[in-house]
């Protein structure tokens, strides 16, 4: 598992976090290699995804060397593809269900929460992006609700949900809101390396009822994917 | 029993609570205030008073597993929790008081002055403020701390009510913070690469305070920063 090194057992059953950082610096590889972690122990994941197609999500992931099959159905990951409706695309052979107005934060709620139920506890919900769901929603308010009654919801079944949000793409006060509502943050960014090469970081900042290390770690990337390196000391 | 409360994970020199006080805990998310407040509640159950824990944003038995995670397995059982999470999820509460909604404050007001009504040198701690806020507008939030604090300071209970940092206007959280006797900060620093959970108390009114930085570590009573 790729929170391994911060977290002994991974995260509990009942969890909801929020992955937080800039466009660009992993929270969508992270989410996927978290999903395959997930996957390889049996457990199901549901992959709501706003910014990409599923096909196009797997692309990308198996353009960094993880680990996904090139066919649907290999494994226990179901997208829920709240993308294709914008470009009026035909169903994705990777999409598992598909939301079609994403904007209706209730409906998209109930999917997920429907969805849920049905799973073992222990199994993985990711919304990949609040971000994204916001631009489509009525108004900042609904966000906050939804937050709230989705992260309640997937507690009470015993899941873990993942909120990846955009860090800086809306007022702080939001973010912090949002978090506030949450049990954890995880924070992702990119800093500048040695010889103009960048590199990818990564920190459980908090995570009620579980003690955990509050470094930065390095993301890498190995042949089975990605994986976390700590102990070296980042600003 | 004293007027004076002096929780045992504090130092002596810090802070001696009045009994009644009200207090507000503000802190970014993520920064422990829960744990604070489970902590204090837990060395007020020791100490055989009750206590009365009103969640909206975790579920009973999350707060009931973290508080036997920092105290001793009894005192978990001997928490009374107001549930104002079940109504989010559409579930029944087990727990004896458990809210209908987050939105109407009358209703939420009343209930908790329900479950503190038979308690004695009781505690209250509300978790939290942002969720109601999220629920309702931010002057009704005000107007509902205003009168449900001195109803609590009434009855004799001592109420803690805890805020997020960060998300609400500079105005609000200034007008919250005078609708109580004292205000407890509580900040992350950054130190060797880890964070570090730093608390003062800011002021409480008709006490003496020691306003210096503690350090907060979960299983250590509080230790003062420079020493």
């Amino acid at each position: 598992m790729i929170l391994d090194p911060i977290l002994q057992g991974g995260l509990p059953q009942g969890t909801s976090i929020a992955l937080v950082g800039q466009p660009g610096s992993g929270k969508t590889c992270f989410s996927l290699q978290f999903a395959l972690d997930t996957a390889k122990k049996g457990l199901d994941v549901l992959y709501l995804s706003t910014e990409n197609t599923p096909s196009s999500l797997i692309q990308q992931a198996r353009s960094f060397g993880l680990p996904f099959p090139d066919q649907p159905g290999k494994l226990p990951i179901h997208f829920v593809d709240a993308y294709s409706w914008r470009i009026g695309m035909q169903n994705d052979p990777f999409a598992f269900n598909r939301i079609n107005n994403p904007g209706n934060l209730n409906e998209v709620n109930l999917i997920m929460t429907d969805q849920a139920k049905i799973l073992d506890p222990g199994s993985v919900v990711i919304i990949d992006s609040v971000s994204g769901l916001s631009l489509s929603a009525p108004d900042e308010q609904r966000i906050r609700t939804f937050v709230h009654s989705i992260a309640q919801r997937i507690i009470n079944l015993k899941k873990i949900l993942i909120l990846v949000l955009e860090d800086q793409a809306h007022d702080p006060e939001l973010i912090t809101n949002l978090r506030s509502l949450v049990q954890g943050s995880i924070y992702t960014k990119v800093v500048d390396g040695p010889k103009g090469s960048l590199s990818w970081l990564l920190r459980m900042y908090s995570l009620i009822g579980v003690q955990h290390e509050t470094k930065w770690h390095q993301v890498k990337i190995g042949k089975n994917g990605l994986f976390l390196q700590g102990g070296t000391s980042y600003e | 029993m004293s007027d004076l409360i002096s929780p045992d994970f504090v130092p002596k020199s810090a802070f001696q609570l009045p009994r009644g006080s009200q207090l507000l805990f503000i802190g970014p998310p993520g920064v422990v205030k829960t744990t604070l407040a489970l902590r204090y509640l837990a060395d007020r159950i020791k100490a055989n008073e009750p206590a009365v824990f009103a969640t909206t944003l975790w579920s009973p038995g999350q707060i009931r597993q973290t508080l036997s995670r920092i105290s001793e397995k009894n005192v978990a059982s001997q928490l009374q929790i107001a549930d104002g999470v079940s109504c989010v999820t559409a579930q029944h509460s087990s727990e004896p008081y458990s809210f209908q909604n987050l939105y109407d404050l009358n209703t939420i007001s009343l209930l908790l002055l329900q479950a503190i009504a038979d308690l004695k040198n009781g505690h209250l701690c509300l978790d939290n403020l942002t969720t109601l806020m999220t629920y309702s507008a931010p002057h009704s939030v005000i107007k509902f701390l205003q009168v449900l604090c001195a109803r609590v300071k009434d009855r004799g209970v001592t109420g803690i009510y805890l805020i997020e940092e960060g998300v609400h206007a500079k105005n609000v959280v200034t007008t919250l913070r005078f609708s109580v006797d004292g205000v407890v900060e509580i900040f992350d620093e950054e130190e060797k690469d880890q964070l570090k959970h730093k608390i003062r108390l800011l002021h409480l009114r008709g006490a003496q305070v020691d306003t210096r930085w503690l350090i907060f570590d979960e299983t250590k009573p509080l230790q003062w920063a420079e020493e």
